[in-house]
C-alpha cells in the first residue's frame, strides 16, 4: 500500500493511519482527559439547583459516567445483537437489506 | 398581500414538467424555496389566507413563533436538499420533493385542524414517491410499509378530528385542553409520525431504503412536522416526559449493532426526538424552547450527516459498515462534513448541538426530573459513542476496505459545506437563534464549568470507544438485520393470516360442498379469470355473504 492518495489531507491523515499514530492518539486522549478531570475541579460551578449542582462536587464525574454509560452500552448491545441478529436476507425480497449495490441513474453519472 | 408559502411549491410542482431538465431545471428547484421564504419571513405575525369550508374556517397560513422557527428551518433545509440533489434528473424525486417539502410548510402553518389532516396525509403521499425511487422490489414493498403506516396515522388523526371538533365545535389547532378520546387519538396520530416507542419502526424500516439524495429529504420533514404538532397539541403533557426518554435510550442499543450506516442515522434520529419529546413533556418556557431549538439545529446536522452517508452511498455503492472503511483516502471533503455533523450531533462546544441540547437537559434538572436527566446524560454520551465516532470511523477510517472512488460531486460538496458551515455558525453565535424562540429565557450555554462537564462526558467516552475497539470488544461490522418490533407485521402477522386463511378455505369448502358443489365451481371459475383463483373465488364467495346479509339487515330494519 505505497499509493499517495490525491488529496493533502489524506496524505497528512496517511501519516497517523498506523498503529504507532493511534498508540499516540490514545495517549494525548488519556492526558486530556486527566486534565479536563483537574480543570473540572477547579473551575467555579454554576448550576446550582438538582442533580446537576450535586455531581459537579464529585470530580470527573461527568467523565466516568461517559466511559462507564458508553462502556455498557456496547457490552449490553452486544449481548443484544446475539438475540436481534438474522441473516441479511430475513425478510427477503420485501427489503432493501439483502439487494445488490445501487446500481441507479446516480451510479452512472 | 401574503400567498401561503406552501402554493409556491405546489405550482412549482405542476410546472416541473415543463421546465427542461438539466442546469436549468435545477436551478429552478433552488429558486422555488427562495420564493417561498420571501414570503413569512419578514412577514409580521397573525393569521393568513383565511377561507371558508363548509362553515368553517380554515386558516391556511398563521404566523407565530412556533410555526416561523419550523416553517423558517424546512424552507433552508429544502434549499439545501435541493442543491444536494442538483445533478438529479429525475422528474418522479424532484415533484416529490417540492410536494413534500412545500405540504410540510403548509402543514406547520396551518392554523386550524382540517388544513392540518390535509397537509398531514399529502406528506405521507409525496414522501412515499422518495422511498420507491430506488425503484427495487425491496424498495417497492418498503414504500408500501411505510404508506400504510402513514395512512393509518392520518386516519387516527381524523377520526381524532372528527370527535374534537364534534365536542367543541372549534376546529382551530391550539393546545388540547383535556385528554378525552379525541385527543388520545391525536396522540397516537402525532405519536405515530414521531416515532414514539413501538410507533417508530417504519422510520428504520423505510429511511435507509431511500435514494442517496431521498433520505435527506425523508429526514427533515416527517419527524419534525409531528414534534411541531406535539408541541402545538401537547405541551407540559406529563407521560411525554417518561415517552421522549424511552425514545432517547432504545434506539443507541440498536444503532450500536447496525450495519447499515444510514440506519445508524436514523436510529440516532428516533433517538433525538427522545430530547425534544421530552422537552415538549416538560412544558416550561426553557423546555420548549429547548425543543424548538433542538428541533432547528438538529434539522441541520441530521440533513448534514445523511448528506454525507449519501454521498458514500453514491460513491462507493454502500452504506454498509462492513463494507467499507478507509474512505478518507478518497474523499477527504466529505469526511470532513461527516466530522462536522458528528460533532454537532455529538453537542460538541462551538457546535450546534451543543447549545441547543443543555436547554432540555437543564428543564429536566430544575423540574426535579433526576432520572430522565440522567437517562438523557447516557443518551447524550451515547450518541456521541455511535453516532458521533461509529459513522466516521466505519466509513472513513477502520481497515482499508480497497475502495477507492472519486470525491462527491461539487453539488453535493456545496451543500455539505453551507450545513456544516450552518451548524458551526450557530455553535460559535447561538444568539440570533435564541432570539427567534417562542418564549423569552435568557440561557447562556457557554459557562465554563459546563463546557468542561461536556468535554469529559464526550471524550472519556472516545476513551471507552478506543479500549473496547482495540481489545477487540467493539461489534464489528456484520452483514445482518437485527429484529425489532416490525417482526409482528412483516414475519408474524402474514405468517398467521395465512394459516388463518387455509382454515377459512377448509371451512368454506366443506360448507359449499355441502349445499351445492357447482355453485362453488362457478365461483371458482369466475375466479380464475379474474386472477389469483383461491383469493378471488373466496373474495367472490364472501363478498356474495355478505351482501346477503346486508340485505337481510335492510330489510330488518325498513
Amino acid at each position: 500500500m505505497n499509493e499517495q492518495p490525491r488529496f493533502l489531507l489524506s496524505r497528512l491523515l496517511q501519516r497517523i493511519d498506523s498503529p504507532l499514530g493511534v498508540k499516540r492518539i490514545y495517549y494525548i486522549l488519556l492526558v486530556v482527559c486527566g486534565l479536563l478531570v483537574v480543570v473540572g475541579a477547579l473551575i467555579p460551578h454554576h448550576d446550582t439547583y438538582g442533580m446537576g449542582a450535586i455531581v459537579a462536587r464529585i470530580p470527573g464525574f461527568y467523565g466516568i459516567y461517559g466511559l462507564v454509560m458508553s462502556a455498557l452500552l456496547v457490552i449490553v448491545a452486544k449481548a443484544l445483537r446475539r438475540i436481534l441478529v438474522r441473516h441479511e436476507d430475513y425478510y427477503a425480497p420485501r427489503t432493501v437489506d439483502s439487494e445488490e449495490i445501487q446500481k441507479d441513474e446516480e451510479r452512472s453519472t | 398581500m401574503s400567498i401561503p408559502p406552501f402554493l409556491f411549491y405546489l405550482v412549482g410542482a405542476l410546472v416541473l414538467p415543463l421546465v427542461p431538465k438539466g442546469a436549468v431545471r435545477s436551478l429552478f428547484l433552488l429558486f422555488i424555496p427562495v420564493l417561498a421564504l420571501t414570503q413569512f419571513i419578514v412577514l409580521p405575525f397573525g393569521e393568513y389566507g383565511n377561507a371558508e369550508l363548509f362553515g368553517y374556517t380554515l386558516i391556511l397560513l398563521r404566523l407565530d413563533a412556533l410555526a416561523y422557527a419550523f416553517s423558517l428551518v424546512f424552507s433552508i433545509a429544502a434549499f439545501l436538499a435541493a442543491l444536494f440533489a442538483w445533478h438529479i434528473r429525475d422528474t418522479t424525486q424532484q415533484i416529490a420533493t417540492l410536494v413534500y417539502s412545500g405540504v410540510a410548510i403548509g402543514a406547520v402553518q396551518a392554523g386550524d385542524l382540517i388544513t392540518l389532516f390535509c397537509f398531514w396525509e399529502a406528506t405521507a403521499f409525496a414522501s412515499v414517491f422518495l422511498v420507491w425511487a430506488r425503484r427495487t422490489v425491496g424498495a417497492y414493498f418498503t414504500g408500501m410499509r411505510y404508506l400504510i403506516i402513514q395512512m393509518l396515522s392520518g386516519l387516527l388523526l381524523l377520526a381524532g378530528i372528527i370527535l374534537y371538533i364534534n365536542a367543541t365545535g372549534s376546529n382551530l389547532f391550539v393546545q388540547f385542553p383535556d385528554m378525552n378520546l379525541a385527543a388520545v387519538l391525536i396522540l397516537l396520530a402525532f405519536g405515530i409520525k414521531c416515532a414514539f416507542p413501538l410507533l417508530h419502526d417504519w422510520l428504520q424500516d423505510a429511511y435507509p431504503a431511500s435514494t442517496p439524495t431521498g433520505t435527506v429529504v425523508l429526514s427533515v420533514f416527517t419527524t419534525k412536522l409531528a414534534v411541531y404538532a406535539l408541541a402545538r397539541g401537547f405541551p407540559g403533557l406529563e407521560s411525554l416526559v417518561y415517552i421522549g426518554a424511552l425514545m432517547a435510550l432504545f434506539p443507541i442499543f440498536y444503532a450500536v449493532i447496525e450495519n447499515d450506516l444510514r440506519r445508524v442515522l436514523v436510529f440516532s434520529l428516533n433517538n433525538q426526538l427522545g430530547f425534544m419529546v421530552v422537552g415538549i413533556g416538560i412544558g416550561t418556557p426553557l423546555a420548549l424552547n429547548g425543543t424548538v431549538i433542538h428541533a432547528f439545529c438538529h434539522v441541520l446536522y441530521k440533513a448534514l450527516l445523511f448528506m454525507s452517508m449519501g454521498a458514500v452511498l453514491l460513491r462507493a455503492g454502500t452504506t454498509k459498515g462492513s463494507e467499507l472503511g478507509g474512505l478518507y483516502k478518497s474523499m477527504p471533503y466529505t469526511m470532513i462534513f461527516c466530522v462536522i455533523g458528528a460533532a454537532s450531533i455529538s453537542a460538541f462546544p462551538l457546535f450546534s448541538g451543543f447549545i441547543s441540547k443543555s436547554l432540555i437537559l437543564s428543564a429536566a434538572d430544575k423540574q426535579g426530573y433526576t432520572l430522565v436527566w440522567f437517562a438523557l446524560l447516557f443518551a447524550s454520551a451515547g450518541v456521541f459513542h455511535y453516532c458521533g465516532i461509529k459513522i466516521p470511523y466505519f466509513a472513513f477510517f477502520a481497515r482499508d476496505s480497497g475502495i477507492r472512488c472519486r470525491e462527491a460531486p461539487w453539488n453535493m460538496l456545496l451543500a455539505m459545506g453551507l450545513t456544516a458551515l450552518m451548524c458551526v455558525g450557530i455553535g460559535f453565535l447561538p444568539q440570533p437563534l435564541y432570539n427567534i424562540l417562542p418564549h423569552e429565557v435568557p440561557y447562556f450555554p457557554y459557562t465554563a464549568d459546563h463546557v468542561v462537564f461536556q468535554l469529559q462526558l464526550l471524550l472519556f467516552s472516545a476513551l471507552a470507544f478506543m479500549i473496547l475497539i482495540s481489545k477487540g470488544i467493539y461489534p464489528a461490522g456484520l452483514r445482518s438485520v437485527n429484529l425489532s418490533s416490525d417482526i409482528v407485521y412483516r414475519k408474524w402477522l402474514p405468517r398467521f393470516l395465512l394459516w388463518a386463511w387455509g382454515g377459512v378455505e377448509q371451512f368454506a369448502v366443506s360448507i359449499t360442498v355441502l349445499f351445492r358443489r357447482e355453485s362453488w365451481q362457478t365461483l371458482h371459475n369466475i375466479g380464475v379469470v379474474l386472477g389469483n383463483e383461491r383469493v378471488s373465488g373466496f373474495m367472490l364467495l364472501w363478498v356474495g355473504v355478505l351482501l346477503v346479509l346486508l340485505l337481510a339487515l335492510t330489510y330488518a330494519v325498513g
